[in-house]
């Protein structure tokens, strides 16, 4: 899933191994998400939204609209 | 800021594929000055075990002693720096054990049989011990994994299960209808830590984790 986080990580001024750090994770999962090769689970989304005090959906962007 | 995988990367890459062939050449030469004649006559199930056998031994060698020296571990293994692996010593320590252990095992029962160079009850003792070790040590694994490690760890699981089963139902299928010969037992046990191991790479891979990006 497309993400915000590199930009918002390197906002914050934050190395991967230290935003991982914060999360509880290792810098290889930081690294997977930033790159678009893992989704995290919904606990880390939230724990990264409630770090970068941004919603979700400003972080993960999701590009599924609902059929009509 | 990241890094280009540029002709460094390349660099590296090349100088862990020689120094692995090396490694590796340096293990089986002397190991099949010794043991050549006794696998030559085992068949080729117990030639294919002690491949696999010695490519578990030299991954967890190296694993193993890259992470006691981060510094020149991280040049050798795949890893973005030295802080990768002191992060993840426990876990990366005991993956090399388990390594070593199945290995080990493994070696020995292609050495083992009729006339065997390793009697029949250290091999089975041997196996026996690496499996349980193999369970102890994946638990305690477990519980260290974070989110990523988990999902690969269950991802291995299943892509070697998706490579096993059909390579081994298709070879049992046409063995039982007569066209091809019947497998010997040490190729089940050989194509099965075979699939372990290249399962890993696979769920490493589909992660990014065999190109590192590091910040």
């Amino acid at each position: 899933m497309e993400n915000r986080l590199r930009e918002l990580r390197e906002a914050a001024g934050w190395s991967q191994g230290e935003l991982a750090r914060l999360l509880g994770v290792s810098r290889q999962t930081v690294n997977a998400v930033e790159t678009d090769k893992y989704d995290p689970s919904l606990p880390l989304a939230l724990r990264m939204a409630k770090l970068f005090g941004a919603p979700v959906t400003t972080i993960f962007i999701d590009h599924w609209e609902p059929s009509k | 800021m990241t890094r280009n995988p540029s002709a460094t990367n390349w660099g590296i890459h090349i100088l862990r594929g020689v120094l692995g062939a090396v490694s590796g050449l340096a293990v089986i030469v002397p190991f099949l000055r010794f043991a050549g004649p006794f696998l030559a006559q085992s068949g080729t199930g117990a030639i294919a075990l002690s491949g696999v056998g010695v490519i578990y031994l030299l991954m967890g060698l190296m694993v193993g002693l890259g992470t006691l020296m981060p510094g020149p571990g991280s040049k050798l293994l795949n890893v973005a720096g030295p802080d990768d692996l002191t992060d993840q010593r426990r876990v990366l320590l005991g993956s090399a054990a388990a390594s070593l252990f199945v290995g080990a095992a493994l070696l020995a029962l292609s050495l083992a049989g009729p006339a065997g160079l390793v009697p029949d009850g250290l091999a089975l003792g041997a196996l026996a011990l690496a499996f349980l070790l193999c369970v102890v040590i994946g638990v305690l694994q477990w519980r260290e994994y974070d989110e990523l490690m988990r999902q690969m760890s269950t991802d291995c699981g299943s892509i070697a299960f998706m490579m096993a089963l059909p390579g081994l139902g298709a070879w049992a299928a046409l063995a039982h209808l007569g066209r091809v010969p019947p497998f010997a037992p040490l190729w089940v046990l050989a194509a099965m830590a075979l699939a372990l191991l290249i399962a890993s790479f696979i769920a490493a891979g589909r992660r990014g984790l065999l190109i590192q990006d590091p910040d």
